[in-house]
């Protein structure tokens, strides 16, 4: 059984907003990242994925709740003592174009993190692993010369990449890493990835509202709605097979196996505010199968099966001959 | 090639319209300069004299022409008023608002950058609220105002530094930049006023950019942060903001050069003007017209020297 | 980014630390290279000056103009340019009030006006009164080295009065038929009519022969010589230390003029202790009086309500009459002056008091309800508006017309202030008369008839547009007029027939105020603009 290397137990994180309001971008979230997998992590916008992206990468702190990272508690630690964990969580951004500076070269911007944390390296050893670094991300050396706005879009993600990766990290969480590329280098880009997850052995957290993408890239999918996790399961569970009603909706929209489509769910109604979240599940407001339990009740996550979880009070363990409270079958085919 | 031929020929066709705009405006303006300078009781023939050696006697177009011809000899005329070379004065009042220009500038932008940066990087909403209070109040302050009340304080009352008069670096450096130290200072809180903002929003601005997120995912602190990335980004813009308040400055800040009696280029434009000296204001309109013209030609130079992307375009 | 922010800042204090450090010691480094701090010990060595001063806060690290390595200077203000440094071509007072230290001619004047000798110690006038001849002093040299002679004194004339085959330089001297040199040392000079004026033209400067660089480094007989020009900025005069005449020798060693528009910024320098002494404003007076000593005199100027005869209504006698029936002048004196000016009743000023018409001072008593009879009979019984034109330059105008508006008033003449800059002042009223009144002051002169004779029908810039045939026969009877006495009554006469015709509204001749360091003393108030240094000298 693998170690989780990564835990976060009933995390939240709130803001306040312009108004004076409390907003809860991520709401007592809990989850496991194993070593060596790649989890993913969908949802619309404003889910709080990202948020929970930024607060694996210390970027942002958790105003409840713990992150443990190896078994270590990182959730408020300082950042000096932080310091030593930021060779091991490494974050990956979505826009190529503005996450890296465009006034200095690629070389210098390499350099950098080897700077801060290896001050025992000397110059050439630090060029020589700039260099070794391009190559592994498949660009030649000479563009250690050259800046930002002399790169392609797909180049200037490989350098992202391998600035995450030349310090060596276990854990990388990657926000969105290709949801600014033209599709035909999305490939590239994502195959390059799997790569180096298997030569490096490392842990990715992938986050993403392209679930084409997702499903391609991660072993495990965990489903994001409104700050909590309303599914979390293997890829195919997910995939196909999804419990609760917001994931199926979520995926009718991608492909099926066979390649034909499925048919399409359509929410009713929009994604409520995040400053003023619907009582009970979140997700009541828009669920064909609204009860009264589901207004006035908050799910918790349910054990469908080892490893599979949905927070929806109708879609627990099904008996054989049951019928379920839903019209829905396994297949995610509305009825 | 062809870009600086045609920025080149731009400049002229504006030299060009500029001078005989001001020609045209002087034959409008009532007043003999030979009345202005000679005086009221002055005797009739030492008026003629006058008038005939600055050439009021000949005809417009003669005059004008004559000018023109002598420009590309490199030669400016004589002043009406001064009796000397105009090449001569301007280059001796260049010297001075030069001068003057060079440490209000290093005044300004000593006080301006750094204030600006540490605004954007504490501002909280108490320091937003006291600093724009105090910039209205610098902005709003003219430069004269300004300068009359440094004058009661500095020389008047705790007689540190000269009031009036201006002593060459050649002279006595130590000397001169006393006599600059005050004209300086009343230019320098308006226009630093200035410039912090600009700083300030520009920092805010950086600060903002994902590649600063990069950064500190990489586990750098916030100060060398704002150094390494931050800082030098941001004062790419301000570079424009630097070039014209340097343009403004060098034109000659009238009022403030006559409050402290500087013989700078202030003081001859105003002179020029009332005493309808005609070559010496032809040639100081150039003078000025060039100035703006060089200082944004700097300005772009430093940003194609200092900005990658505009290097490589 | 803190680390390069303390270094800045570091930078910066060290700077301005090194400046303000140099400032405490400002005296001692600063070389008499004509700096306005010239260097002094008397802060720190217990020099006499120092003592002296003790009282105030006047021992400032600024102080200068005496003791600077044992030379006296004194720093005075001007406030225009030199018009040109060639005595032959200029023509602006503030440049003769200053020049008049280094050029002389064949004769000077004294504090009253009158005519004394010059570089020549004598003269004789023929009987027909056409023939000058002026006896020259032996011992005079130029500043640059060479005896003055006859021969530089035809040399002047000749080319003054066109003689010489050229253009006459100057109008005055137009007059002059012959010119001859009996010896070194007597020049006689023949002229086509008789001028008794004549005698004080001769103030005008005598240069030496062949000598072509006036305009540039003027060089001439008086106590000080020309130093430097630097514009925009000084004059710089010094000592002649060759000077002929023991008597006048200077007691300074150094004029310093200082070029300086702006008004508070002579009263800030004056009390920065860069000036020794200065012409200010009467309220500015009041400012500085503890600290300086003011000195107060009428300057013989002519502050004038000129009203354009040629203009309706102005070209009725009784409305004139009437407004100076109405004009409290009074009322200006203490308003605008402070009370430091002397009321006018006439064209001229008792500085003169040769000249001056003592007899007039009953003629306008202020009576409005005459002044309303008066407008009734000529038609204007209602009022009527006017402009006033003012030149914007001087603040005193403006201020004084402001006063003669309310004045107005009180027999319903409404009248508007015009602002106009100087120029085109110059232009419109002063030469071509396009104006209704005016508010100007006229400069002192020596001699009567520059004064009165501006009212002459020939007069090119008679902008009042007087004319009267019989005023006009006068002034050329007292030209000709040979008996100063006889000639004294002439002009006296004048001034009566202006104020009887009311010409124009008289006011006032302002006080000019001086402050000085109370150890400068020998500032000598003249009829006319004369910064005269070699009287000037610091007390020990």
């Amino acid at each position: 059984m693998n170690e989780s290397l990564v835990t976060l137990r009933n995390v939240t994180k709130v803001y306040t907003d312009k108004k004076r309001r409390q907003v809860k971008a991520v709401d007592g979230i809990s989850l496991d990242i194993y070593r060596g997998e790649t989890l993913g992590l969908v949802g619309e916008s404003g889910c709080g994925k990202s948020t929970t992206g930024n607060l694996l990468v210390h970027l942002l702190t958790a105003t409840s709740g713990s992150i443990l990272f190896e078994g270590q508690d990182i959730t408020h630690m300082s950042e000096r003592r932080f310091g030593a964990f930021r060779s091991s969580i490494q974050m990956v951004f979505q826009d190529p174009y503005a996450s890296i500076n465009p006034q200095k070269k690629i070389g210098w911007l390499l350099e950098e993190p080897l700077v801060i944390h290896h001050r025992e390296m000397g110059k050439e050893e630090r060029q020589h692993m700039v260099k070794r670094m391009l190559q592994v991300v498949g660009l030649d050396e000479s563009y250690k010369d050259r800046y930002p706005g002399q790169l392609s879009g797909g180049q200037r993600q490989r350098v992202s990449i391998a600035l995450a990766l030349i310090l060596n990290p276990s854990f990388v969480v990657a926000d969105e890493p290709v949801s600014a590329l033209d599709v035909s280098v999305q490939a590239q880009i994502l195959n390059l990835m799997k790569r180096l997850q298997k030569e490096y052995g490392l842990t990715y957290l992938f986050i993403s509202h392209d679930l084409n993408v997702v499903s391609y890239m991660s072993d495990r999918i965990g489903v994001m709605y409104l700050g909590s996790i309303v599914e979390i399961g293997s890829q195919e569970e997910i995939t196909w097979h999804a419990r609760h009603p917001y994931t199926q909706a979520l995926f009718s929209a991608s492909a099926r196996e066979d390649g034909e489509k499925r048919e399409r769910i359509v929410l009713k109604g929009d994604v409520p505010s995040p400053s003023n979240p619907p009582s009970g599940c979140p997700f009541h407001t828009r669920c064909p199968y609204c009860t009264d339990k589901c207004r006035q009740e908050k799910p918790q996550l349910q054990e469908i099966s080892k490893g599979w979880m949905a927070a929806c009070h109708y879609c627990g363990e099904q008996k054989q001959g049951e019928t379920a409270a839903l019209p829905y079958d396994g297949e995610g085919i509305a009825i | 090639m062809m870009y600086y031929c045609r920025k080149a020929g731009g400049l002229l066709v504006t030299l060009a319209l500029v001078s005989l705009i001001t020609f045209g405006v002087f034959q409008i303006l009532p007043g003999n300069p030979a009345y202005i300078i000679l005086g009221v009781d002055a005797d009739p023939m030492q008026i003629e004299a006058l008038e005939q050696s600055m050439g009021l006697d000949k005809p417009l177009y003669q005059r004008y022409f004559s000018w023109i011809r002598g420009l590309f000899a490199g030669d400016l005329g004589t002043s009406f008023r001064y009796q000397q070379p105009v090449s001569q004065l301007i280059t001796s009042g260049l010297t001075v608002t030069g001068s003057l220009a060079v440490m209000t500038m290093l005044m300004t932008v000593l006080i301006g950058i750094p204030a600006g940066i540490w605004l954007a990087g504490h501002g909280g909403r108490k320091y937003s609220v006291g600093f724009s209070m105090l910039s209205q109040i610098s902005l709003s302050v003219p430069a004269f105002c300004m300068g009359i009340f440094l004058i009661n304080l500095f020389s008047v009352r705790l007689k540190w530094l000269p009031s009036i008069g201006y002593i060459s670096w050649a002279e006595d450096p130590a000397g001169c930049m006393r006599s600059l130290l005050l004209p300086s200072l009343s230019i320098a809180l308006g226009s630093s006023a200035v410039l912090i903002r600009y700083v300030k929003v520009s920092v805010t601005n950086q600060q903002k950019q994902d590649y600063v997120r990069t950064a500190y995912s990489k586990g750098l602190r916030k100060s060398k942060v704002m150094y390494r990335h931050v800082v030098r980004n941001s004062l790419i813009p301000v570079i424009t903001i630097l070039g014209m308040l340097t343009a403004d400055i060098l034109g000659g800040s009238i009022i403030t050069e006559n409050v402290f009696s500087l013989p700078g280029i202030g003081r001859l434009i105003s002179v020029s003007i009332s005493s309808r000296d005609l070559p010496l204001l032809q040639g100081l309109v150039l003078y000025l017209a060039v100035i703006v013209v060089l200082c944004n030609f700097a300005v772009d130079l430093v940003y194609s020297v200092v900005d990658p992307r505009i290097r490589l375009k | 980014m803190k680390k390069n922010l303390k270094n800045m800042l570091c930078i910066f204090m060290a700077v301005s630390m090194l400046i303000l450090a140099g400032c405490g010691n400002s005296a001692a480094g600063t070389g008499a290279s004509g700096s306005s701090a010239s260097g002094t010990s008397a802060v720190s060595a217990g020099s006499p000056e120092s003592q002296k001063t003790g009282e105030e806060s006047t021992a400032p690290a600024q102080t200068a103009g005496t003791e600077n390595q044992g030379e006296k200077v004194v720093r005075i203000n001007v406030g225009s340019e030199p018009d040109s440094l060639d005595p032959w071509m200029s023509a602006a007072t503030d440049t003769e009030a200053i020049f008049m230290n280094v050029f002389e001619g064949l004769v000077r004047f004294d504090e009253a006006g009158s005519i004394i000798p010059g570089l020549a110690e004598s003269w004789d006038i023929s009987n027909d009164s056409l023939t000058y001849t002026f006896h020259l002093r032996k011992n005079v040299t130029f500043h640059n080295g060479s005896p003055m002679t006859s021969e530089d004194v035809i040399y002047t004339y000749e080319n003054l009065s066109g003689l010489n085959g050229e253009k006459a330089i100057s109008s005055k001297f137009s007059s002059i038929t012959n010119l001859e040199a009996p010896d070194d040392y007597t020049v006689v000079m023949t002229l086509s009519d008789v001028n008794a004026a004549f005698l004080q033209f001769n103030k005008i400067a005598v240069l030496p022969k062949g000598y072509e660089e006036q305009a540039v480094a003027p060089v001439g007989t008086g106590p000080f010589r020309f130093v430097e020009y630097v514009p925009g900025q000084k004059v710089v005069l010094e000592k002649n230390t060759e000077y002929y005449d023991e008597s006048r020798m200077p007691m300074i060693d150094k004029a310093e003029i200082y070029i300086m528009t702006d008004e508070s910024a002579v009263v800030t320098a004056l009390q920065s202790g860069q000036l020794d002494i200065a012409g200010v404003s009467a309220e500015n007076a009041e400012i500085l009086s503890g600290e300086f000593d003011i000195y107060n005199s009428p300057q013989n100027m002519v502050q004038i309500f000129a009203l354009n005869n040629s203009v309706k209504p102005f070209d009725n006698v009784k409305v004139r009459q009437a407004i100076s029936y109405v004009i409290d002048k009074q009322q200006v004196i203490d308003g605008v002056f402070g009370g430091y000016a002397t009321e006018l009743y006439s064209n001229f000023s008792p500085v003169m008091g040769t000249y001056y018409n003592d007899q007039l001072a009953d003629t306008y008593t202020v009576d409005i309800e005459k002044a309303k009879e008066l407008l009734t009979e000529a038609g204007y019984g209602d009022g009527f508006s006017m402009t006033i034109t003012v030149p914007a330059n001087y603040q005193k105008h403006i201020d004084t017309a402001q006063i003669i508006v309310e004045q107005l008033k009180q027999v319903n003449i409404t009248a508007e202030i015009q602002l106009i800059e100087w120029a085109a002042w110059l232009e419109d009223v002063y030469t071509n008369a396009q104006y209704q009144t005016t508010i100007v002051g006229l400069t002192g002169k020596l001699d009567p008839n520059d004064v009165l004779g501006r009212y002459t029908t020939t007069y090119a810039k008679n902008f009042f547009k007087y004319a009267n045939p019989a005023y006009d026969g006068l002034i050329e009877k007292a030209i000709k007029e040979t008996d100063e006495t006889v000639r004294a009554e002439y002009y006296k006469e004048c001034q009566k027939i202006l104020t009887e015709d009311a010409a124009a509204v008289w006011i006032c001749d302002p006080n000019l105020t001086v402050a000085s360091r109370k150890d400068l003393k020998g500032y000598t108030f003249y009829p006319v603009g004369f910064m005269d240094f070699s009287k000037m000298y610091y007390e020990d």
